[in-house]
């Protein structure tokens, strides 16, 4: 009797022990449209910007997969499906729990899916979008689900919810509350300028940002009243139809009557400009939602022949939209339009970070004291170069335009793309910026003051090296580049400066160099790193 | 008829063709007119700022890879294009405006402000290696795009153009089109320095090269301030930049 009561309170026990497992210890699963619940335990998990699931907008709403053609749809984020009551296969999870009636969520990571990918499964190559799955009678999740775009039974006649309606018909149905707005520490995932949702980034709410309601209460799909704007302009006439909203260059107008000029300072790069959450990024006629853009992701606006813009209203308001393409997206899906008050130069975007980088980890022995230093410093490229930089042209000091100047540099020849590499521990003073026929340059100023301008590399940006980066001696800061004119082989067109030169520009200075003051003969330094690099210097 | 006069009058003939063909494939981009032949009454702005610069330079063909004489410094603002002028020839005669000495990025604002282009300017300042001004445009003017300028303190403070460009849409004619405009733009130009299909550079005085490139495939990855897709090959990219160097 004692024995029996023992072994009903250890399996007792061991159920609420299951039961009450945190969420990342649930099971697994994905949901296959002939076979129903099949384990995860093979797969991955990753996090994804956008996924190929979405809900449709137009009534009815439902899930769909894939590209959409025409179809106006939301972000799975902004929803809550409740799975009809009539689903097959409806037990999954250790204990079995119902699936029908169950309500799923998308699993989010701050403002990224997290996805399975899942190597041996069919179909090959698909992304599972993660949901967590919520029991309709207790309010606790009791399973992971991924599911694919063309997988999609299990959302067979499913209701769709906003996060509220989700919690209200929850409640009703168990006594419970569960809060599905609750999002990682971050933030909500809440999309922006959209027919979904509400006005991005000004809420006064502490909670983030409500996503859209779902059919039962889905606001308007908004005015399709999408008007192009392309004026016609010739060298001497103004703009015309000048789209309306967008908040970058906005101008008043000077004392001339002209417009005032736009000034920033730093680079010019451009992200997406919103305090949490993702902008829509549209198809060119403004109707299909193709991709999702991630708060301060870095893009570049295209421009037309004739600046192109257009204009829809969402929501009762008008958006100006303009073409961007995302360069750390793949190419064939990259590009699309955005509303331009959303499009912002990073430095004068409010919500982008301006924490200092963090101090780079220096290998031992290579912190130096300046080129002085007995351990400084690294060739400056992987390989040695094909031909001597003290000879012909190449050389510092070898006469250009008829003896008329000098050349400022060595130049080290080696293959196109080679990479660039710091000669010491130093900080970007100078971004990538035009230098010589269609190549460019970067800045460094180096551990005990020295300047090295890397010169003739090409436009590729290595990943952290932008302007105020640190790098650290060997750090790829460029890729040997090629002149247009083919005139020379690929090169690094390497001018050192002792640092002397205060604020004067690099290009300061009269002949022969035409250069400040400060520069100096690169060539023995380099003979020195080259010889201890290879082991032979030229 | 005598052979004399026979040949006389075919010379006349062939004379008239040459003309008449000469006049014809002055080629522009499509719906604008030709630039006006240059005369001392010429009401085109964009011809005005051509024909001053040849009076500036003197005229007539240089020796190969000479650098041609320097435009002599001209004062006063900017001479805005007129409506009709070809957007292409008013950007390369912005261009050759800058290889004149005291050309100040004042000058180039104003410009661009007058022909309605937007201009943002972005300075990029740091204590060790000085200043560096950005200029970009937000409202090209029609069939040009991307203007980017950049502008360097010399060491009598004052800024100078280091690198100006813009890009030209592509097009069966859009190379050559874009040669000739700079050809115009600077009249005593003379023999490239650099020829090949794809490019075309010359000396212009002044440490300053003129340049223009068909864009391949290479040249449309990695801009770092531009952005591209498959359809912008061909794009004709024209810039004066201070060269650095020559090469071998």
């Amino acid at each position: 009797m004692i024995r029996k009561f023992a072994l009903s309170a250890l399996a007792f026990s061991t159920l609420l022990i299951a039961r009450s497992a945190s969420a990342e210890e649930l099971k697994r699963y994905l949901w296959n449209d002939e076979k129903g619940f099949v384990s995860a335990e093979s797969c991955q998990e990753k996090t994804a910007v956008a996924v190929p699931l979405h809900v449709s907008t137009q009534k009815p709403a439902r899930v769909i997969g894939g590209a959409l053609h025409g179809i106006a749809a939301g972000d799975m984020e902004a929803y809550v499906m409740e799975v009809a009551r009539t689903v097959e296969s409806p037990r999954i999870g250790e204990p079995a729990e119902r699936v029908s009636g169950s309500f799923w969520q998308a699993e989010m990571r701050g403002d990224d899916y997290v996805v399975l990918e899942c190597a041996g499964v069919r179909p090959a190559r698909a992304m599972w979008v993660l949901f967590k799955v919520f029991s309709p009678r207790t309010t606790l999740p009791f399973a992971f689900v991924g599911v694919e775009a063309t997988n999609l039974a299990i959302f067979k006649r499913a209701k769709i919810h906003s996060p509220e309606n989700a919690e209200s018909a929850l409640e009703e149905r168990s006594g419970k509350t569960h809060d599905f707005h609750a999002a990682p520490a971050d933030g909500a995932s809440a999309t922006h300028e959209t027919d979904e949702t509400q006005a991005p980034a000004t809420s006064p709410t502490p909670r983030a940002t409500a996503p859209a309601p779902g059919p039962v209460d889905l606001p308007g799909t908004g005015s399709s009243a999408t008007q192009s704007t392309s004026p016609a302009k010739g060298a001497g006439q103004a703009p015309a139809g000048a789209a309306e909203g967008g908040a970058a260059g906005a101008a008043a107008t000077g004392a001339d009557g002209l417009p005032s000029i736009e000034r920033v300072s730093g680079p010019l790069e451009y992200v997406i400009c919103v305090g949490e959450g993702s902008v829509n990024v549209r198809d060119k006629r403004l109707q299909t939602t193709l991709f999702n853009a991630a708060k301060l992701e870095e893009l570049k606006p295209v421009q037309s022949w004739g600046e192109e813009k257009q204009s829809k209203v969402v929501n009762g308001r008008r958006y100006s939209f303009i073409q961007v393409r995302f360069s750390k997206r793949p190419a064939s899906a990259n590009t699309g339009w955005v509303a331009e008050e959303f499009v912002k130069l990073k430095s004068k975007c409010a919500f982008a970070a301006t924490a200092p980088s963090r101090p780079v980890p220096q290998p031992l022995g290579l912190v130096i004291s300046g080129l002085g230093d007995p351990k400084c410093c690294l060739f400056p490229t992987a390989k040695r170069p094909t031909h001597s930089y003290r000879e012909g042209m190449r050389r510092f000091r070898a006469g250009r335009d008829g003896g008329r100047r000098l050349h400022a540099a060595a130049d080290l020849y080696r293959e196109k793309s080679d990479p660039v590499l710091a000669v010491a521990q130093g900080t970007v003073i100078r971004g990538l910026y035009a230098f010589y026929q269609g190549t460019y340059a970067i800045e460094v100023r180096h551990s005990g003051g020295f300047i090295v301008r890397y010169g003739e590399v090409t436009g590729q940006r290595p990943d952290e090296v932008g302007q105020g980066s640190r790098v650290r001696a060997g750090q790829t800061v460029g890729f040997v580049g090629k002149v247009n004119s083919g005139c020379c082989l690929p090169m690094l067109h390497f001018e050192m400066y002792d640092g002397r030169g205060g604020t004067d520009s690099l290009n300061s200075g009269r002949a022969p160099f035409f250069r400040r003051f400060d520069l100096i003969d690169p060539t023995n330094h380099l003979r020195k790193w080259e010889k201890a690099k290879f082991g032979e210097s030229y | 008829m005598s052979a004399t006069r026979r040949l006389l009058i075919a010379f006349a003939i062939a004379a008239a063709l040459a003309l008449v063909l000469r006049w014809l494939t002055v080629s522009e981009e499509p719906g604008v007119l030709p630039p006006p032949a240059p005369t001392a009454a010429a009401t085109d702005s964009a011809s005005a700022m051509a024909d001053a610069a040849a009076s500036d330079a003197g005229t007539g063909a240089q020796p190969p890879g000479t650098p041609a004489p320097v435009l002599a410094p001209r004062q006063g603002r900017l001479p805005l294009p007129a409506p009709n002028a070809s957007a292409l020839q008013s950007m390369v005669n912005l261009l050759a405006e800058f290889s004149r000495p005291d050309r100040s990025l004042d000058d180039l604002l104003a410009f661009l402000q007058g022909t309605k282009q937007d201009p943002l300017m972005a300075e990029d300042r740091n204590p060790y290696s000085g200043d560096m001004t950005m200029v970009r445009t937000k409202s090209p003017l029609q069939n040009t795009r991307y203007f980017h300028a950049q502008f360097f303190t010399d060491d009598q403070g004052r800024k100078f153009a280091q690198h100006i460009s813009f890009e030209y849409k592509p097009g069966p004619h859009a190379m050559d089109n874009a040669i000739k405009a700079v050809q115009r733009a600077f009249p005593s130009l003379g023999e490239p320095s650099y020829e090949n299909g794809e490019f075309r550079q010359w000396d212009v005085g002044n440490g300053y090269v003129v340049w223009v490139k068909r864009l391949g495939a290479t040249d449309l990855e990695d801009n770092p301030f531009q952005t591209y897709g498959k359809e912008d090959l061909g794009t004709i990219r024209v810039a004066l930049e201070q060269n650095p160097h020559d090469g071998e």
